[in-house]
């Protein structure tokens, strides 16, 4: 399921936030909105957005992100995931790793991230590259939204920061190489 | 194609079986499942046996539960469809739209009919979206003999990507009408926050009719897998309105006759605690007994308010009505996935934007009841509001909360029949019957009652 706030049209790079409302499963969605966000007028921030570039989705389960892989060369996922902790430490792996079917991503949902990956590579539809980015959350994530704002701990806005960071800076290597 | 019934490499755990209980003799047996798979949310199954008889049946469900009614006290009532939406990344919109319906009850206000075909067509993608992922690649497995979806799709990727294409189209309903498709967030009190535009719809028309197409295929394909034969005598309970499909109108209606308004939905149905699940079961307050929802309680009820189309292909399959047999639901999730397309098709074919997207309101003390039918079947919500439009108390009573009991039961019913088998196969088919229900554990977890003794 798209957010309707990001391009889906056609795109060389996808990068796809995995997650929903609920507390600290939204990091993925966050992840996301934040790098679609990145000002455009900023030279070192700018992504190569649109057709031929990147282009920015979200969706609620890993299942959804099947319908977002035609044409497209690579593939970035960012989900959060219940670790060991601490809170906002990032992972970057590389489809397929074992670290990534054993890896507890927030939500229960139906299908996990691992078998939608997997499910998309037995159709044919994953492409060549498939990158992995994964926020620990913690042993004991924040499953539910406050009444108030729904903000994220300090230690997990950090990690949510960096990645935004590492993986703009990851598209932006790549849009040079191009 | 044959339902396997002994395929050895399923993924339930490995029971332990204890030739006999030291205390008094009496031979013991235990199979468990320790999680359920492909259902949503998290949950297993204990079976035990003494000296050859069934003992325990029970469906534990031990997701934590996540406190929704507490939450909602005090916040502003239009804050529950969005509130009440996150119990469930499945089916939002069935509790947006209980919510919205049930709030408009207790402020007395009726939206006009355009909101109600847009809130069917809303219905309608999230419907679509569900039973479509349902059938395809958390079912049908079942019945061809494969561990999953992933199994299925290595040798028969046709089939799979079918059932990702049908998705897509209600994904694409939620997406336009909800504002985003993620959790929609365009649903409001009294209506709609935004009125949709009528050419994103349009444009979506050609997508549907191929869509409604691959939908009457897969109906006529799970129509010709190998079922069980069971007879499970339901009781059946689901809305029933003369003119249109169940969605979000009509009175509750059981099977032996009895048919009452929302209103009274508490005094009919009863919810009750048990220890081995965070979630509240309910049964039927007058006879004590369980009862069914779903898919296969709505076709039974309301197949002549089928569109045309559905209901040929319900004729052409040779449906035969009432159905008790619990492994044919995933034929009526089919059957309504055909009418799901059907009507969006139809409903966008007339579709002019409203002038006005949801109806204006004061607040006002009361209190307001609504069921609506979410794909697993009926979800009840009521709330008592007051002067300052603030939520005093708000009672969800989800499909699978009602279906759990009903769940064990025909466990219950059909485990004498296979205890000659191995634990593993017990185990197996079991789960199968399970999923036929497609719970959603995470949905019946929301609540959970604590009683605090005071000494």
């Amino acid at each position: 399921m798209a957010d309707s706030r990001t391009s889906t049209g056609s795109c060389r790079v996808r990068l796809i936030g995995v997650g929903s409302p609920h507390g600290d499963d939204r990091a993925g969605w966050s992840v996301a909105e934040r790098l679609a966000e990145l000002d455009p007028q900023k030279k070192e921030e700018a992504l190569p957005m649109g057709r031929g570039g990147v282009s920015i989705v979200s969706v609620a389960t890993p299942i959804d992100l099947l319908e977002y892989l035609d044409g497209v060369e690579q593939l970035q996922v960012c989900d959060a995931f219940v670790g060991d902790g601490p809170a906002g430490r990032l992972y970057r792996w590389l489809w397929p790793e074992a670290a990534i079917e054993q890896t507890r991503f927030v939500g229960s949902h139906d299908i996990s991230l691992a078998a939608a990956l997997q499910l998309a590579e037995s159709l044919g539809l994953l492409p060549a590259q498939v990158v992995v980015w994964g926020i620990d959350v913690g042993p004991s994530p924040c499953c539910v939204p406050p009444a108030s704002a729904d903000r994220f701990s300090t230690t997990l806005e950090t990690g949510i920061r960096a990645a935004v960071q590492q993986i703009a800076a990851e598209l932006s290597q790549w849009a040079r190489h191009a | 194609m044959t339902a396997p019934e002994d395929s050895s490499s399923r993924s339930s755990g490995q029971p332990p079986t204890g030739p006999a209980d030291p205390r008094d003799g009496i031979a013991t047996r235990t199979i468990r499942v320790e999680n359920l798979t492909r259902v949503e949310g998290e949950g297993g199954l204990d079976i035990r046996l003494r000296d050859g008889q069934l003992d325990v049946v029970e469906l534990r469900i031990f997701e934590p539960p996540r406190f929704f009614e507490a939450m909602l006290r005090g916040r502003p009532l239009e804050e529950a469809p969005d509130i009440t939406a996150r119990i469930c990344g499945i089916c939002p919109v069935a509790y947006q739209m209980s919510s919205v319906h049930a709030m408009e009850a207790a402020l007395g206000i009726t939206p006009g009919e355009s909101i109600r075909l847009l809130r069917r067509l809303l219905y309608c993608g999230e419907w679509i979206e569900s039973h479509a992922l349902h059938v395809h690649l958390l079912h049908a497995p079942d019945f061809l003999g494969y561990d999953g979806s992933l199994e299925m799709a290595r040798d028969f990727p046709d089939l799979v990507t079918r059932g990702l294409q049908i998705r897509k189209v209600g994904n694409r309903l939620l997406e336009i009408l909800g504002g985003r498709a993620v959790h929609p967030i365009n649903v409001a009190v009294g209506g709609f926050f935004q009125s949709p535009r009528r050419q994103p719809l349009t444009e979506l028309i050609p997508e549907l009719e191929r869509a409604l197409q691959l939908a009457i295929d897969a109906t006529r394909w799970v129509a010709g897998f190998d079922f069980p034969d069971v007879d499970s005598a339901y009781d059946t309970v689901c809305l029933f309105h003369p003119d249109d499909y169940p969605l979000c109108e009509g009175r509750i209606e059981t099977s032996d006759g009895v048919s009452i308004t929302s209103d009274d939905f508490e005094a009919l149905f009863v919810e009750r605690q048990v220890p081995h699940s965070t979630a509240m079961q309910a049964i039927r307050s007058d006879t004590g007994e369980t009862y069914l929802l779903g898919p296969l309680a709505r076709i039974n009820r309301c197949r002549e308010q089928l569109l045309p189309t559905a209901r040929r292909l319900a004729d052409e399959i040779g449906w035969v009505t009432p159905c008790n047999n619990p492994f044919r639901m995933i034929i009526a999730r089919s059957l309504e996935i055909v009418h799901a397309i059907e009507e969006s098709l139809q409903i966008i074919r007339r579709y002019q934007p409203p002038k006005t997207p949801r109806v204006r309101f004061q607040p006002r003390a009361g209190s307001g009841s609504a069921a609506t039918e979410a794909p697993r079947g009926l979800l009840y919500h009521r709330y008592t509001v007051n002067d300052a439009g603030e939520i005093e108390h708000a009672n969800i009573i989800p499909p699978t909360s009602q279906n759990q009991s009903q769940i064990e039961r025909d466990l219950r019913a059909l485990l004498p029949a296979m205890l000659t088998e191995s634990d593993t196969v017990v185990a197996e088919r079991c789960e199968k019957l399970i999923r036929c229900y497609d719970p959603c554990i995470s949905c019946s977890t929301h609540f959970l009652k604590v009683n605090l003794e005071r000494g």
